[in-house]
């Protein structure tokens, strides 16, 4: 992977090149899991999509708050499973993970920021609760 | 100061000495083997940073649409109660959740021969890499039929895009899934004939890595929107 350390100044102008051969090595020539990875990783989805599937048949007869938190859980664990194998966030470059990051993290803000205001709005505005 | 390059191409041919910005702009402008474009000073191509920028913004973009759908969930009993609307629906007396579990099933899978192709191509098994790719696409394709029948389904019901929270919310976010879906089964098509006419070879394995980050992406949109719509209890 390209460093700073492995970046000089090219010229005057200040222009940077990498330096050495290693650091011409792209950051995305890291290796792909094998095929066989993958479809582990497919037998695992579609597992955890069973229990969720099977989970929400017990509506009625557990809890509702923890059915949802599980629920939730096994989305994430699937959405996690799926970035870092599928997408290759688990071997790229960390660039492109505090990409992804930073529009994940923006879209938990504007979801929490939409509740606050929903909140706010039903004081204010005596809207229908539920 | 000479930059020490190892790659011909980096050597400026513009007669800017020194200078790495090629003609596009570009730092260091090589092409490199095994399909990763240019060298950059990020260390990461071009595209590959475009593609992770768009899928970034595209977060936020689901994000507001299911947050949306969240904030007005389970509402509608009180609009109809207030006469604001004539009918409140009970999405879960809508849902269809084993034919859902089915093609949410078929698109996880699509996933997988979508990772079963970059890996094919990579290796420059260019036949095997065309199965997986029509396969990844026919997925795609019945998903959307799923998705075309279920909106079918619930348009029989009587709901609509303007009956009520419930119906904007639910078939603007799942439509707009939708639509992702259906641009992605033309971008692996075009893939598919680049192949068929010989243009893509595992120099070429980037684009088939872009496309398959975009294809992953749309993936677990669906991921959270299954849970979060179809499986999640809801109460009126």
């Amino acid at each position: 992977m390209t460093t700073t350390t492995d970046l000089v100044p090219a010229d005057d102008h200040g222009a940077i090149v990498p330096a050495t051969p290693a650091a011409l090595e792209p950051a995305s020539g890291h290796s792909h899991p094998a095929p066989r990875q993958y479809v582990m990783v497919a037998v695992v989805l579609v597992v955890i999509t069973g229990i969720e599937v099977a989970m929400s048949y017990l509506d009625g007869h557990m809890n509702s708050t923890l059915l949802i938190f599980m629920l939730l859980g096994a989305a994430g664990v699937k959405f996690v499973l799926v970035v870092a194998w599928f997408m290759h966030l688990k071997t790229d470059s960390k660039i492109l993970r505090r990409f992804f990051i930073l529009g994940f993290v923006g879209a938990l803000l504007l979801f929490t920021i939409i509740m606050l205001v929903l909140h706010g709005m039903q004081n204010s505005y005596n809207l229908p609760s539920r | 100061m000479t930059a020490v390059t190892a790659d011909p191409a980096l050597a400026p041919g513009d007669g800017d000495a020194g200078n790495p910005v090629d003609d596009h702009g570009d730092h260091g402008g090589s092409e490199h083997g095994g399909g990763h474009g240019h060298t950059t000073n990020t260390g990461v191509s071009n595209t590959k940073l475009a593609i992770w920028a768009f899928l970034s913004s595209e977060c936020l973009f689901f994000g507001a649409f299911i947050a949306s759908y969240l904030l007005y969930r389970g509402r509608d009993t009180n609009f109809a109660k207030a006469g604001l609307i004539s009918k409140a629906f009970n999405p879960h007396d809508l849902f269809n959740i084993p034919f859902t579990s089915a093609t949410s099933f078929i698109l996880l899978m699509s996933s997988l021969t979508m990772v079963l192709a970059l890996a094919a191509i990579q290796r420059g098994d260019e036949r095997r890499f065309r199965i997986w790719i029509v396969a990844t696409a026919l997925f795609g394709l019945t998903f959307i039929s799923g998705q075309v029948f279920e909106f079918t389904e619930f348009y029989r019901e009587g709901l609509r895009l303007s009956s009520g929270t419930f119906g904007s919310t639910f078939f603007v976010m799942t439509g707009l899934h939708g639509a992702h879906v259906t641009v992605g089964i033309f971008w692996l098509l075009s893939l598919y004939q680049r192949s068929l006419q010989g243009k893509l070879g595992p120099e070429k394995a980037e684009a088939v890595e872009v496309a398959g980050l975009y294809w992953h992406f749309v993936d677990i949109v669906w991921i959270v929107i299954f849970t979060v719509v179809y499986l999640v209890p809801y109460h009126s």
